[in-house]
């Protein structure tokens, strides 16, 4: 028996198929009972679904009609809530606002200086570092290396330097009567 | 589905109406479209309340950009049905999981409006059937679901659907298809006897 074609029967029913694969199909029809079965099946589908299709869903008059009013209300606006009041005296109110705005913002930012902030403290310099004598935890035995004249002469320096920024004297509290 | 030269001239003459502000003109066109509009909503989200909000949405778009429409491009209504398509997957994001409102499925108190001089028979009958539709609809994805709304519920070829669901043709095609496939499965075999029930009273 040749191929069944089940799936070539929507198409036949509604006459949608080229002709060949008509005439593939009504030949089969001739022999094949279970396809025959399927046709039936199609065709009263494909009928129902004419007759049904249309009407399912159909609205009563009043249904649609209530809905009217609210979208012309979307659509046609009501007269002159069209535009404001200050909208029809000044029309090119809003532009001059949204402008004057913008400068407010704009021109200071570009005018006024610029403040510099400093997050961080004065790094120090990198003799200061290398004076700074390193413990060593090793086995090997300690090898001290010789410290140059000018290390020493600037490790003076430092020690006898005033402190740039000193500290205020410390505030100590006493309690009253002393 | 096309427009007749009268059609499409009294269109366009309505449209630059709504575009000058003509509030008639704009009530014309929302009668004209609205029905429409509603049940291709309703078939996609399957939810009365969510198919409202999506009809309002989409003709507030439409309204607002009628300036945009260019009749070269294609019908009306097929812009219309893009926007509706594309506020229901809007809805459909927004709303994450899907729910279907209970008496909506049950059709309490609004029965769709059938064939006129339709035997109680057969209204019972059509009554069953559509609920087992719905049910059936709401298994679909979401995409399947687009495409069978808009072949059967509205009829559009499937080049019309490629352009409203911004997909090739073959795959507007395939998707037709595949819902059937599975349609037919949820459906089920109670579905076939409700079907073939409807259709002897017919």
């Amino acid at each position: 028996m040749a191929k069944h074609v089940s799936h070539l029967l929507a198409a036949y029913v509604q006459d949608e198929l080229p002709l060949h694969l008509r005439r593939r199909v009504a030949t089969h029809l001739l022999t094949c009972e279970s396809c025959c079965l399927a046709l039936d099946r199609e065709r009263t589908l494909a009928r129902t679904l004419k007759g049904e299709m249309p009407i399912l869903g159909a609205p009563r008059p009043e249904q649609v009609t209530r809905l009217l009013p609210g979208i012309l209300a979307e659509v046609i606006p009501p007269a002159g809530a069209e535009r404001g009041f200050a909208a029809c005296r000044f029309p090119g109110l809003g532009m001059v606002m949204l402008v004057s705005l913008a400068l407010a913002i704009l021109v200071p930012a570009m005018v006024l200086p610029r403040s510099i902030a400093v997050s961080a403290p004065d790094q120090p310099a990198p003799y200061q570092i290398a004076a700074t004598p390193t413990l060593s935890m090793t086995d090997s035995p300690q090898r001290v290396l010789p410290v140059s004249p000018t290390v020493v002469a600037a490790q003076r320096d430092i020690a006898t330097e005033p402190a740039m920024n000193p500290s205020p004297a410390p505030i100590v509290w006493l309690p009253p009567g002393q | 589905m096309s427009v007749p030269d009268d059609g499409k001239e009294a269109l366009s003459d309505l449209i630059a109406r709504c575009i000058k502000g003509d509030q008639s003109a704009y009530a014309a066109l929302y009668d004209q479209y609205a029905a429409g509009l509603y049940r291709l909503a309703y078939s996609i989200l399957l939810d009365v309340k969510d198919a409202e909000d999506v009809l309002q949405e989409a003709f507030i778009y439409a309204f607002r950009n009628l300036h945009r429409y260019d009749a070269g491009r294609g019908e009306f209504r097929t812009w219309l049905y893009m926007i509706t398509v594309s506020r229901c997957r809007n809805m459909r994001r927004r709303k994450l999981l899907p729910s279907i409102d209970l008496g909506t499925l049950l059709s309490i108190g609004q029965d769709p409006p059938g064939p006129p001089h339709e035997r109680p028979e057969a209204v019972l009958a059509r009554h069953t059937v559509q609920e087992a539709l719905q049910e059936a609809l709401a298994t679909l994805s979401p995409r399947l679901r687009e495409a069978v709304a808009l072949r059967y519920g509205h009829g559009l070829t499937y080049r019309e659907m490629a352009v409203i669901l911004d997909c090739p043709q073959k795959t507007a095609e395939s998707r037709v298809r595949l819902a059937h496939g599975a349609l037919e499965k949820a459906l089920g075999a109670s579905g076939e006897f409700l079907l073939e029930e409807m259709w002897s009273f017919s």
